[in-house]
């Protein structure tokens, strides 16, 4: 007799487990809800917000396709942002959403309703790992009667197996490399041309890096590859005899020490309107994760842009 | 009786003439004309265009003008000097606005000697004033925005004035005014380009208007 | 006995004792009792700082300007009352008083006073990644009175224990007799224990557990502090299991355990009643091979859950996927092998439960001897109408020590005498370690605590980063880490134990006992010490992470639940900064535990006092360096 209860007890435990976790998680809890739950997900391995569900399992080897979230004019939504590693952030300027701080393992709910229709830009805005500059999609509110429109999801391409670093003594090309591989690019644009939108900055889109030469006075050719030849050579730029062969030179190196200064120690987006949200891409400070050798390096890359056959009248 | 009255009236009209014609000697005249601009492509949009043309004459013989007691004003906004180009006499004040949403700073590079000068670092609504006493050509930079660009000529004479090249017709007009009569020499100061042919000399009449044509083109042309 | 003799003997002893502690602390002073200024730049990555140790000294005051090489890390200095919250690529860094609870404050540096000696720690406060709970530095005040103290005792506990044992003029003591019969002593008690449902009632939510920890290991956030599946089982029932169900519970965990539930039930089809042929049935299942009848395959497995246990106890579905495979394991071993064959030689968790019971103050015996070598049925261990022959296939009539006895109570039930009990005895009462499997799972142990104590407690990021295979996947320094694991619990511990065992004989002068012999039977000195190192680890989990526990008891999943309403406490350490008045504690009790039953069995092993005591002193030297090396590790 006992024997068959214990039985029953034993079965009822198997099933009930399972049944209430998926029952409560799948059916309970959406209910409570009155209007549609988007739950996105932080994923910093793989710099992506996704709208999969991500568990214990697939987080080590799936790849979250970066999410495009649809929306139809005028309706009310429920986000739930979870992270499935480290703290993000998400923020949507242009929505007015966010900046919303993903703290792992807790759920942060944010009610939305979409007023205007149109393609908007959502960022981390927390760094949160290699991927994090690429770790942005698209929210799409399509007005009722019209297809939604697709664009296509911003992937990162930083883990290309191409990727090899070079040595040091090939700073032009060691900041190449870093310009890709730790996400300026993101922001600075490829080959440093810049017209990457920030919402609500002052001058519109990221400074572009291609004219940086000029802006450290070394609109010479000669002058610049007289400093890139300094570069390459000293160790460090503090304190050098004074080079007879670079025109200006202790502007030059003002100049340049204020450039050094300002990717070492970050600066804040100055917004056009102030009453306005913060722009969304900010300059970080980057003094703790590379040393002066591989910022030089980097601004020896934005030197080697300048365009050589540029006389000047045509770009500003 | 008749011949007293005739000679006083000569001697009046003789003193008048000779009080009239001193008179007319002063009375200020101008230079004006169009600037064209030859075998090139100027941009004149945007935060640092290539659009203002500084015209100045220069006296033969060297005079005192004082400078003016006005200050002349250049602003900071959305991250740039307004304006980009500014001619100022020696001696006059300039103040330096903030009205952006950032701090800002002010540095100088005189272009001549190459030395500079920082004015210092002062946050929205604040100002600084600053004395040109040398004459020159001062770039006017930013240390916390190096985009930031600007040109402040420093001129000896107060007979300047800025054009703006039109992008349509690729020329400027300007007219110099208050000019006293006498021989000037004529230049055009560009950013980039040069004066075709070099300065000028120009000669200005008492109340009349000198009509100089210059023409700026790219260095290599300039000869 | 309270002869003066007695009396000043062990007055002696402990003055001793606190004379050391109290020499170590105050000679040598490290000099100026500082008023400076102390200016550090502490960098925070995945997953150490850098610097990760800071030394002030009192009254100094402390400047900390703080930064982040990749991810948002916390920075919590235990004892400080300050929390932070540093975000990469910013040069400021948020600040809040912990006390107040209040917002988090943008600023340049932390600012304050060395008021207190002793060793806190900074961790990390903002989840960071898979190795988040173990990151941590620490911050030295000198003179660091707690570390000083413990050296102090370590060296005081064995001058006071040599003292001790030559000035012990009484036979050769036996560890200790008395036994109260918690049978007769609480009727409620022996009720409980005889009923046929009595192990079904523990195991049905022990197996009820084990489902929700391995659906939420595989469906669950794949952040582990926030998963049930790792902060139920390394946190909570870790901490459990050693601190409490061992030394006062013995293998009452083995009654517990969920693992054989399927097994057993598939071997005996039944949950609960006693077959009618539970003497006959076990003909149709295998013995499990003589060779492999002790507990060498264990401790192997052991060492394998060890080497990968970083990744192991911060990923969820790597517990999760361990368990199913232990469930899975030990239900087809049981289809072909009799009674609890994967409980006894192959369930890696049984390994250190058997050497460690010996410790334990409860037992399951016989009540008269006698009457046992008179019984004609034997139902205690081949089965009866009242109960199974006992899983463990032990004897119960002559069971000597708690080692595999897994306190299912079958045998209190089977008896037809009813002379099966439950007994309350003494700490560490067996002392005998008969095999010498156990003497090296003895030694295993306590290296496995050291290396993890290393690993998981201590600051150095790259020994992290070594363990943490998945994710660094730093080859060369994870075949170093296993290599240190493997190579330190199997040759170069037991070395050193081998030559101090060969010196003691050499001591002792007695060639008539062999190495072996010593090695064996003194390794039981490794066994209150490396339960109370074990404990010594432990407290300090459950102490920094407790609040992990009442949050996943409300979210389980990492789904967002809210069952109890604790699901969004905030990380809050319980008192860390006290951690080292707990281990310390604890470790010098392991050590006068030690020592006193070694020296029982060194009297048992010599007839002459002096050469028993001599034959132990290498071996003792050898656990009180141990216990300093712990306390190095936890206090200074």
């Amino acid at each position: 007799m006992k024997e068959k209860w214990a039985v029953i007890c034993v079965l009822f435990v198997l099933l009930a487990v399972p049944l209430m976790v998926f029952y409560y998680q799948g059916i309970y809890r959406p209910s409570r809800y009155n209007v549609k739950v988007i739950t996105i997900t932080g994923v910093g391995s793989r710099g992506t917000w996704t709208l999969k569900t991500v568990n214990g399992l697939n987080y080590w080897w799936e790849s979250f396709a970066p999410a495009t979230i649809h929306l139809r004019l005028d309706e009310a939504v429920v986000f739930r942002f979870l992270s499935a590693d480290v703290f993000h952030q998400f923020y949507v300027p242009e929505l007015g959403i966010g900046p919303v701080n993903v703290d792992p393992g807790y759920v942060r709910e944010v009610r939305f309703k979409a007023t205007k229709a149109g393609i908007f830009h959502y960022y981390c805005t927390s760094m949160c790992g290699g991927c994090h500059f690429y770790m942005q999609g698209w929210i799409v509110i399509t007005p009722p009667g019209e297809k939604p429109a697709e664009p296509r999801p911003i992937s990162c391409s930083l883990c290309l197996p191409a990727f090899e670093r070079p040595s040091e003594a090939e700073a032009v090309a060691l900041g190449e490399y870093l310009y890709q591989s730790m996400g300026c690019v993101t922001c600075h644009g490829l080959e440093g041309r810049g017209g990457v939108h920030n919402y609500n900055y002052i001058k519109g889109t990221v400074p572009a890096h291609r004219r940086t030469a000029a802006k450290i006075f070394l609109t010479d050719e000669e002058d610049r590859q007289a400093f890139l030849e300094l570069i390459r050579n000293r160790a460090d730029l503090v304190n050098p005899e004074e080079p007879t062969d670079i025109s200006r030179y202790r502007l030059v190196m003002s100049r340049f020490e204020a450039a050094v200064e300002l990717i070492e120690n970050g600066k804040n987006a100055v917004p056009l309107d102030l009453a306005g949200p913060e722009p969304p891409l900010q300059m970080p400070a980057w003094k703790h994760k590379l040393n002066h050798r591989q910022i030089y390096a980097i601004m020896a890359y934005f030197i080697s842009l300048f365009p050589t056959e540029d006389d000047g009248l045509t770009e500003g | 009786m008749k011949n007293f009255v005739f000679r006083l009236m000569m001697v009046a009209a003789a003193w008048g003439l000779a009080v009239s014609v001193p008179a007319q000697q002063n009375v200020p005249g101008a230079v004006s004309g169009v600037i064209r601009v030859e075998r090139a492509c100027v941009k004149t949009g945007g935060a640092k265009s290539y659009k203002d043309v500084v015209v100045h004459l220069k006296p033969l013989t060297p005079g005192l003008y004082p400078p003016p007691a006005e200050h002349a004003v250049m602003d900071q906004q959305g991250l740039v000097f307004i304006p980009h180009v500014m001619a100022v006499q020696k001696g006059t004040t300039v103040d330096f606005l903030n009205s952006d949403h950032d701090r800002h700073n002010v540095y100088f590079l005189y272009d001549d000697t190459g030395d500079t000068l920082d004015i210092g670092t002062w946050g929205p609504g604040q100002k600084v004033s600053h004395i040109f006493d040398k004459t020159g050509l001062v770039i006017t930079l930013c240390q916390l925005h190096l985009e930031m660009a600007a040109y402040i000529l420093v001129l000896e004479y107060p007979f300047f004035r800025v054009g703006e090249i039109d992008a349509e017709t690729l020329s400027a007009t300007y007219e110099i005014r208050g000019v006293p009569a006498g021989n000037y020499v004529l230049e055009a100061w560009h950013k980039k380009l040069k004066m075709k042919g070099g300065a000028v000399e120009v000669s200005v009449a008492a109340g009349e208007t000198t009509r100089m044509d210059i023409t700026i083109t790219r260095a290599k042309y300039a000869k | 006995m309270l002869s003066v003799r007695n009396v000043t003997r062990w007055t002696a002893a402990i003055f001793i004792v606190l004379a050391s502690a109290a020499i170590f602390s105050l000679v040598p002073d490290s000099g100026q009792a500082g008023e400076a200024v102390r200016r550090f730049d502490i960098k925070a990555n995945q997953y150490a700082y850098d610097p990760s140790r800071i030394v002030v000294n009192r009254g100094d005051e402390v400047h900390i300007r703080l930064a982040s090489r990749d991810v948002v890390h916390g920075f919590f200095m235990e004892g400080h009352d300050m929390d932070a919250f540093i975000y990469p690529g910013r040069l400021l860094f948020n600040l809040r008083r912990t006390s107040l609870d209040a917002a988090y404050v943008p600023v340049e540096e932390l600012v304050f006073r060395a008021e207190r000696s002793g060793k806190y720690r900074y961790r990390c406060s903002v989840t960071c990644g898979t190795l988040h709970p173990f990151m941590q530095g620490e911050m030295i005040v000198e003179p660091n009175y707690p570390y000083r103290a413990g050296m102090g005792a370590s060296i005081g506990i064995l001058l006071a224990g040599l003292l001790l044992m030559f000035t012990d003029s009484r036979e050769p003591p036996l560890p200790g007799r008395g036994r109260l019969d918690l049978i007769r002593a609480v009727p409620a008690l022996g009720w409980l224990l005889r009923r046929r449902w009595f192990q079904f009632a523990f195991m049905l939510p022990g197996m009820a557990f084990l489902l929700l920890f391995i659906i939420a290991g595989f469906w669950g956030s794949p952040i582990g502090n926030r998963n049930i599946v790792i902060t139920f089982v390394w946190i909570l029932w870790w901490f459990l299991l050693i601190t409490v169900l061992l030394p006062f519970g013995s293998r009452i965990w083995c009654m517990a355990c969920p693992f054989p539930f399927f097994g057993e039930w598939i071997q005996r089809k039944r949950l609960i009643s006693v077959r009618a042929d539970a003497r006959t049935m076990w003909k149709k299942f295998r013995k499990w091979p003589a060779q492999l009848s002790n507990i060498w395959l264990q401790n192997l497995l052991f060492l394998g859950l060890c080497t990968i246990s970083a990744v192991l106890v911060t990923r969820p579905v790597t517990t999760a996927a361990v368990l199913l495979g232990l469930v899975l394991v030990a239900t087809a071993i049981a289809a072909v092998y009799r009674h609890r064959t994967f409980c006894n030689f192959l369930c890696p968790v049984s390994g250190f439960l058997s050497l460690y019971s010996m410790v334990a103050v409860v037992e399951v015996r016989p009540r008269d001897a006698a009457a046992c070598r008179d019984c004609r049925s034997k139902s205690c261990m081949a089965g009866g109408e009242a109960g199974w022959g006992c899983p463990w296939t032990l004897n119960p009539g002559r069971l000597e020590r708690n080692n595999y006895c897994g306190m299912c109570m079958e045998c209190v039930k089977a008896c037809p005498n009813d002379n099966m009990t439950l007994n309350l005895r003494p700490f560490c009462a067996d002392v005998d370690i008969k095999g010498t499997d156990e003497a090296w799972k003895a030694l295993i142990m306590v290296s496995v605590a050291l290396v993890y104590s290393v690993t998981l407690l201590g600051t150095w990021g790259t020994v992290k980063s070594w363990a943490n295979i998945s994710e660094v996947g730093d080859w060369a320094g994870f075949l170093i880490y296993a290599g240190i694991i493997w190579i330190g619990s199997l040759a170069v511990f037991p070395g050193i134990w081998a030559l101090a065992c060969g010196l003691g004989r050499h001591l002792a002068g007695s060639p008539r006992i062999a190495v072996k012999t010593l090695f064996r039977r003194y390794a039981y000195l490794l066994v209150p010490l490396g339960l109370t190192a074990w404990v010594a680890f432990s407290v300090p989990l459950m102490m920094v992470n407790w609040s992990y526990i009442q949050a996943t008891a409300s979210d389980p999943m990492g789904w967002g639940w809210n069952l109890l309403g604790t699901a969004d406490l905030a990380w809050k350490p319980l008192w860390p900064e006290y951690m080292v008045y707990v281990q310390l504690p604890m470790l010098l009790i392991g050590l006068v535990f030690s020592l006193m039953r070694g020296y029982a069995i060194a009297c048992s092993l010599w007839r002459n006092r002096r050469s028993a005591i001599l034959s132990l002193l290498p071996p003792a030297v050898v656990c009180t360096a141990i216990v300093m090396s712990f306390v190095t590790l936890f206090a200074g």
